[in-house]
Order: C-alpha cells, then sequence, then structure tokens
C-alpha cells in the first residue's frame, strides 16, 4: 500500500501514535450505501488564475518548497471530501 | 456527533476521518501521520505563497468564508503533546494575540497573526534553547531569553540575536469544539 498521509483541516484528525486519548466507540452508520470513487490526480493551476475571492477560506499546505491550496468551498460534500493528491514527491490526502 | 468514514483502495480498511486511525480491516489501530497545514483566508495564503497552486474543482459550497469565524466560542485549536490532546479556544484571540506555554517539558508558542487571518502552533525552541515569548509595547513579537522580534505569521526572528532563527510549526487542527471533545474527552484546555 502506498504510503498515505493526511493533512488536517477545521473539523479533521488527529496525529498519530497519540492514542493515550480514549478511542470513541467504533459504530458507523451507513449513510451512502456505496463507497465513493476517489478523486486522485486533481486538476489544479496557479494562483493568478483561479476564481476564488480574497475571503473564501482553504486548507493551505507547503512541503519542500511546493504550496498547494485546497478551497473549502470545493471540499464540501461526500463526493468531494477526500483529494488524493501529490505535493513536494509525497502522496498526501486532502480532507475535509 | 459523528464523523466521516475513509477507506483505502488498496484494503478496504475503514479510517476514522477526525482521528486518522484504522478502524477496521487490514491497518486497524494505525494512524495516519498529519501534515502541518492552515485553514486560513485565500489572500492570506496567497500573500505568505504567491507561487502557489490551487485546487481546481466546482465549487460545492458557498458559505465558507472568514465569516465562519465570527462566533469564536465554537472553534479550538487541537493539538497533542506526547501523546496528549489539548485544544486552545479561538476565544481567547480575542484578547491576546499569543500564547506561550510549555506543556510536557514541551515549550509551545501558539500566535494568531497580525491580521488575524491564521493560528499556528510553533515549537517555541530553537537549536535546544527554549524560548518564552511575549508582545512588547508596541505589540511587537519578541522572546525573553534575546530579546529578538519575531514574525507571529511565519514564526521567524527579524531582529536581534537571532535574527534568520525559525522555529517549526506544529501540527495544529481548527476544529468545532465539540468534535474535538468528542473524539478527545481527555482532552485538556490551554488558556491563560
Amino acid at each position: 500500500m502506498r504510503r498515505l498521509q493526511v493533512i488536517a483541516a477545521c473539523l479533521l484528525f488527529v496525529p498519530t501514535a497519540f492514542g493515550q486519548s480514549a478511542t470513541p466507540d467504533y459504530s458507523p452508520i451507513t449513510v451512502i450505501p456505496r463507497a465513493l470513487p476517489a478523486i486522485t490526480n486533481p486538476n489544479v493551476i496557479a494562483a493568478k488564475d483561479a476564481d476564488i475571492t480574497d475571503g473564501e477560506l482553504v486548507i493551505g499546505v507547503e512541503i519542500d518548497g511546493e504550496a498547494r491550496a485546497y478551497p473549502i468551498n470545493q471540499l464540501t460534500g461526500p463526493r468531494r471530501e477526500i483529494i488524493n493528491d501529490t505535493l513536494g514527491g509525497i502522496a498526501i490526502a486532502a480532507t475535509w | 456527533m459523528r464523523s466521516l468514514i475513509m477507506s483505502d483502495v488498496e484494503t478496504n480498511t475503514e479510517w476514522s476521518h477526525l482521528l486518522g486511525r484504522g478502524m477496521k480491516g487490514k491497518h486497524k489501530a494505525k494512524t495516519l501521520e498529519p501534515i502541518v497545514s492552515d485553514m486560513l483566508t485565500w489572500s492570506a495564503w496567497r500573500e505568505q505563497f504567491p507561487d502557489t497552486t490551487v485546487l481546481a474543482m466546482s465549487r460545492t459550497a458557498e458559505v465558507f468564508t472568514k465569516d465562519v469565524f465570527e462566533d469564536p466560542q465554537k472553534y479550538v485549536v487541537g493539538f497533542h503533546v506526547k501523546g496528549l490532546p489539548y485544544m486552545v479556544p479561538m476565544k481567547l484571540f480575542a484578547t491576546q494575540s499569543i500564547l506561550s506555554v510549555t506543556l510536557k517539558e514541551q515549550p509551545l508558542l501558539i500566535a494568531m497573526d497580525e491580521e488575524g487571518s491564521v493560528v499556528r502552533l510553533f515549537d517555541a525552541s530553537v537549536d535546544h534553547r527554549e524560548l518564552t515569548f511575549f508582545n512588547d509595547d508596541k505589540e511587537q513579537l519578541r522572546d525573553q531569553e534575546t530579546k529578538s522580534t519575531w514574525d507571529r505569521r511565519t514564526g521567524e526572528a527579524i531582529q536581534g540575536e537571532l535574527k534568520g532563527s525559525k522555529l517549526d510549526q506544529l501540527v495544529g487542527i481548527m476544529s468545532y469544539r465539540k468534535a474535538w471533545l468528542n473524539f478527545h474527552p481527555t482532552s485538556k484546555t490551554v488558556e491563560r
């Protein structure tokens, strides 16, 4: 399995083996009956070409000198909440 | 409060979104490595990283702007130190711009930038030298040990003995308070 990493953001996640915090019971409920297709190799553009207003929120990440923004208004909804991407040579998953 | 379950294509392991932890399947109990990132306005990100690229998909919402922080009571910055969960209430930054604190022998600087566009968590040490930060009477960020002046947004020393040094940014997660507490019920609140 390829190395997976996760980008943190609002509502998101938790660090590694930090596990001294109690783990909630795992009792998932099914909201969507089938797994949604993975989003891979997403299209990205230069900042100057982006149609985003100044006040919109983004998840920003910089790895090894390469910076990328993930507008939260593009990540909202079950079909968009996980973006598999590569940045700075590292496989990442931007999640919301 | 519930949260998204993710699965990986390779093994179908089910992962908790909020915990980043495998909950069922081959990778159960393993944890994904979090990456330092920020949640901030597009203008603030672009200003710091003018050469940034940006995801280009259609909008699925319009509501996520800086206005969501109008009620800071709802939000915390969550993080871990030596395995233990902590949270800093965002309402704290209505009255102060920094928090300099040591938790489990880890010196930390939690700072909001001048524009109020982002809160970042830093390791408050340089070359194993622990630093304690304060705002001077001109609201400039300084460390007590050398009186160097620092940029609150980037964690870089811009004047003084430590000029050119940079604090390491740590993983801090902007989260709804309820969500953080639900998934980290033993989380301690850090405030002053």
